[in-house]
C-alpha cells in the first residue's frame, strides 16, 4: 500500500523540479480572510462583533493567496465619507440629520489637498450633519469642520507644552493648496 | 518640489504591512494547534480576545492515494484536519482584509501589522502575541528561522510620465541597476544576498530587496519589499531573548536599506530617521 | 420655595433641542451647578460622580484605537449631552436601557436599523468641570436634570460660546472618556 502523500508533499515534489535560487527568498505572504458573511460593506458597517467563526473547510494553499487591499488608506477615508451621504435622517436618533453632499464633496476636496508626509486623518460625521476630519496624535489635536457654503475651519491644540491652540475660521474650500495645509498643519509633521 | 505628487500609503509612513515571522521544522500536532486556538479563549488572556475579535481555523485535505488490485492509483481515505489557527483583527477599511493578524500553522507563526504606526509600539504589541503562542510549540520542537519583512508603497497621484525615478530612489542605492533611473515604463528590480553572521547568535542572514514600479488604473506606485531571513546555526528552544536580540537589529537592517534606496528628500517625507 | 433659575430654565427649554445656545447667554451657567435642574432630581451632581453615556452608534466610535470620535459628544453644544449618574443607577442597568431605547428605535423602521448599544463611556464629573478654554474659562457644566422616568439623568451642556473654545473643549471632553465599556 502506498503512504499517503499530503499536498504539501505534492508541492515539494513539484518545487525539487525547478532548482531554487538559494538568496531568492520566498515573501511571507499577507493573508486575505473569510470575512463573517459575504457582503458589500454598508454604510453603517462600522464596528465589528467579537464573533468567533469557523472558516469553512479550504484547501491551505488556497488561504496564502497574496491580496491587495481593494483601497489604499486614503480612499477608505473617502469612501468613508461618501458612505455618510447615504444615511437617512434620524440615524442617530430623533432630530439627527445627515450631511449635505455639498460639505461632502468639500470634505473629500480638502482631503485632497492634504500634503504628503501628515498622519492620516480621520472622518467624522456629528448626529447634527456636520462632517469634519481629525488628528489625535500623542502631541497634537486638530480638526477640520466643514461650515457649508464651501467654507471650512480648521483648529489645532498642542498637547503639551504651552498647549497652543490656532483656529482659523471661515476659510474657502476653493482659495487654498497643499501650502496651506502645510503651513497651517505643521505641527502635525512632528506629531 | 519634484515630489509633491509623491504620497507614501499612509500618510507620514508608506509601510503596507510588516510581517513578522518564526518556523520550525518538525510539524505542530493537531492537538497542539487547538491549544493556541484554546488562548483565545482563556479568560487570562482578555487582552488578546479584544485584540482579535474573529479566530478561523483553516483546514488541510490530506489526500491518502493507494493502489488497487490493478496497480493504478486510486484515492481513498481523505483526512480534512485542521491546518493552523489565524486570529484576525479584520481592517474596517478593506473587506478581506486584516488590519492584524496572528497565523500559526503546522510548520510558522506569522504576524502581521497592516496599519503600522510606530516601531516601538508595533513591536511591543507583536512581541506579546508571539510570547503568549511560542511557548505551546516549543514543547516539543526547537525554531529554525526568524524573519521580518516590510512593504512599503508610494503612490504617485499625478500624471505617470511627470514621475522622475532619481527624485524619488536614489541614483547611488546599492541595490538598483542603473538602468530603472531610465525607464519611463514599468520595472522590477528584485536582488537578494546571503551573509553569514556571528553576533547576536550565530546565524545566516538572507535579505531581498524587491522594488516594484506598478502601475494601476493608470496610477503609478513604487513598492518595496525588504525581507530579512534568519536561519539559525543552532535550532533554539527558548525565544524570548532572541526575538529581543534579533528583530530590532533586523528592522534598523530594513531601514538602513530603505534609507540607502530613497532620496533624502523623500526619507525626510516618512521621518525615516525620526 | 426660593427663586431656582436653573430650574426654571430647564423648564423653559424641555422641548428645545438647542437649549445649550440659550444657557450660553445667561450670566453665570456655571453658578447654577450648585441649583438643581429638577425636582424628580436627587439633588445636583456632586464632586466625585462618575457619568455614563451610551454610546448608540458605529459611526462615533474609531474601532482602530477603540476611541470615541470627536463628533461623539456634539449634543453638548445643542440640546444637551445626556448621561446617567452612577450614584443613583447601576452600570448594568445603564447598559440594559441602551439597548432597550435603541430596540425601541430600531422598530421605528429602516433608517434606524443600525441603532444599537455599542458601548457605554465613562466620565469623571471632576475631569469634565476641570476642562478649560484657552482663555481658563470652564468649558462644560453639568446639569442633574432628572425626569420622571430617569432620576438618574444629567446633562453635560458646553458653556463656552466661541467656536475655538468650542472645539477646543470638545476634543478635551473626548480626552477625558477614562474608559469604553465595549457591548
Amino acid at each position: 500500500m502506498m503512504e499517503p502523500i499530503s499536498i504539501s508533499t505534492l508541492a515539494l515534489i513539484a518545487g525539487f523540479m525547478v532548482a531554487p535560487t538559494p538568496t531568492r527568498l520566498r515573501e511571507w505572504q499577507v493573508k486575505a480572510y473569510e470575512p463573517p458573511a459575504p457582503k458589500i460593506a454598508a454604510a453603517t458597517d462600522w464596528l465589528i462583533n467579537p464573533n468567533v467563526i469557523t472558516a469553512p473547510s479550504q484547501d491551505m494553499a488556497a488561504t496564502f493567496a497574496n491580496q491587495m487591499p481593494v483601497l489604499d488608506r486614503m480612499g477608505a477615508i473617502a469612501l468613508e465619507m461618501e458612505l455618510y451621504g447615504s444615511l437617512d435622517a434620524g440615524w442617530d436618533g430623533p432630530d439627527s440629520q445627515v450631511p449635505s453632499q455639498e460639505n461632502i464633496q468639500d470634505a473629500l476636496t480638502l482631503l485632497a489637498k492634504l500634503p504628503a508626509g501628515l498622519p492620516l486623518p480621520k472622518p467624522m460625521l456629528s448626529s447634527t450633519g456636520s462632517i469634519g476630519l481629525y488628528w489625535d496624535t500623542q502631541k497634537v489635536f486638530a480638526d477640520i469642520a466643514l461650515e457649508g457654503n464651501g467654507r471650512f475651519s480648521l483648529f489645532t491644540r498642542l498637547k503639551s507644552g504651552d498647549r497652543t491652540e490656532t483656529f482659523a475660521d471661515d476659510v474657502k474650500v476653493g482659495g487654498i493648496e497643499t501650502g496651506w495645509f502645510a503651513q497651517n498643519l505643521a505641527v502635525l509633521f512632528d506629531a | 518640489m519634484a515630489i509633491d505628487n509623491l504620497f507614501p500609503y499612509a500618510g507620514n509612513n508608506a509601510i503596507q504591512n510588516v510581517v513578522f515571522a518564526i518556523e520550525w521544522a518538525e510539524q505542530l500536532e493537531t492537538s497542539e494547534l487547538h491549544i493556541i486556538r484554546g488562548l483565545h479563549e482563556s479568560p487570562v488572556n482578555r487582552e488578546f480576545r479584544k485584540t482579535f475579535p474573529q479566530v478561523q481555523e483553516p483546514r488541510m485535505l490530506m489526500i491518502k492515494i493507494n493502489q488497487d488490485s490493478a496497480g493504478q492509483s486510486v484515492r481513498s481515505n481523505n483526512v480534512d484536519e485542521l491546518g493552523g489557527v489565524n486570529f484576525v483583527r479584520p481592517s474596517v477599511n478593506t473587506v478581506g482584509a486584516a488590519s492584524k493578524a496572528l497565523n500559526v500553522s503546522r510548520q510558522s507563526c506569522m504576524a502581521v501589522i497592516s496599519e503600522y504606526t510606530r516601531w516601538d509600539l508595533v513591536w511591543l504589541e507583536v512581541r506579546n502575541w508571539l510570547i503568549l503562542v511560542m511557548p505551546t510549540i516549543l514543547k516539543k520542537r526547537p525554531v529554525t528561522t526568524f524573519g521580518l519583512q516590510y512593504t512599503d508603497v508610494f503612490q504617485w497621484k499625478a500624471d505617470p510620465a511627470s514621475l522622475v525615478v532619481s527624485e524619488v530612489l536614489s541614483k547611488n542605492s546599492d541595490y538598483l541597476p542603473k538602468n530603472v533611473f531610465d525607464s519611463k515604463s514599468l520595472w522590477h528590480s528584485h536582488h537578494g544576498f546571503l551573509k553569514k553572521e556571528q553576533a547576536p547568535i550565530p546565524h545566516d542572514l538572507l535579505e531581498n530587496v524587491n522594488v516594484n514600479m506598478l502601475e494601476n488604473n493608470g496610477q503609478r506606485s513604487i513598492q518595496i519589499v525588504t525581507s530579512h531571513r534568519v536561519t539559525l546555526a543552532t535550532p533554539l528552544w527558548k525565544v524570548d531573548e532572541p526575538l529581543d536580540q534579533l528583530m530590532p537589529s533586523l528592522h534598523l537592517r530594513n531601514k538602513a536599506i530603505i534609507g540607502n534606496l530613497l532620496t533624502p528628500a523623500v526619507q525626510a517625507t516618512i521621518k525615516l530617521n525620526g | 420655595m426660593p427663586a431656582n433659575p436653573c430650574r426654571d430654565f430647564f423648564a423653559l427649554n424641555a422641548t428645545n433641542r438647542d437649549f445649550v445656545k440659550g444657557l450660553q447667554k445667561t450670566p453665570n451657567p456655571v453658578a447654577w451647578e450648585t441649583l438643581s435642574a429638577s425636582d424628580h432630581s436627587p439633588g445636583p451632581v456632586q464632586p466625585g460622580e462618575l457619568l455614563y453615556r451610551q454610546v448608540m452608534h458605529p459611526i462615533h466610535v474609531d474601532v482602530e484605537t477603540r476611541s470615541l470620535k470627536p463628533t461623539a459628544f456634539d449634543d453638548a453644544a445643542n440640546k444637551g449631552l445626556s448621561v446617567e449618574r452612577l450614584s443613583h443607577v447601576a452600570l448594568a442597568d445603564i447598559q440594559q436601557a441602551g439597548r432597550d431605547r435603541a430596540a425601541a428605535q430600531r422598530k421605528l423602521g429602516v433608517s434606524h436599523a443600525d441603532r444599537k448599544l455599542h458601548a457605554v463611556a465613562e466620565l469623571s464629573a471632576d475631569e469634565i468641570r476641570a476642562i478649560l478654554d484657552e482663555n481658563q474659562q470652564r468649558g462644560f457644566a453639568i446639569f442633574d436634570t432628572a425626569n420622571c422616568e430617569n432620576r438618574a439623568h444629567a446633562d453635560i451642556c458646553q458653556v463656552v460660546s466661541t467656536r475655538k473654545s468650542g472645539r477646543s473643549v470638545r476634543s478635551q471632553l473626548i480626552e477625558a472618556v477614562r474608559s469604553l465599556i465595549e457591548e
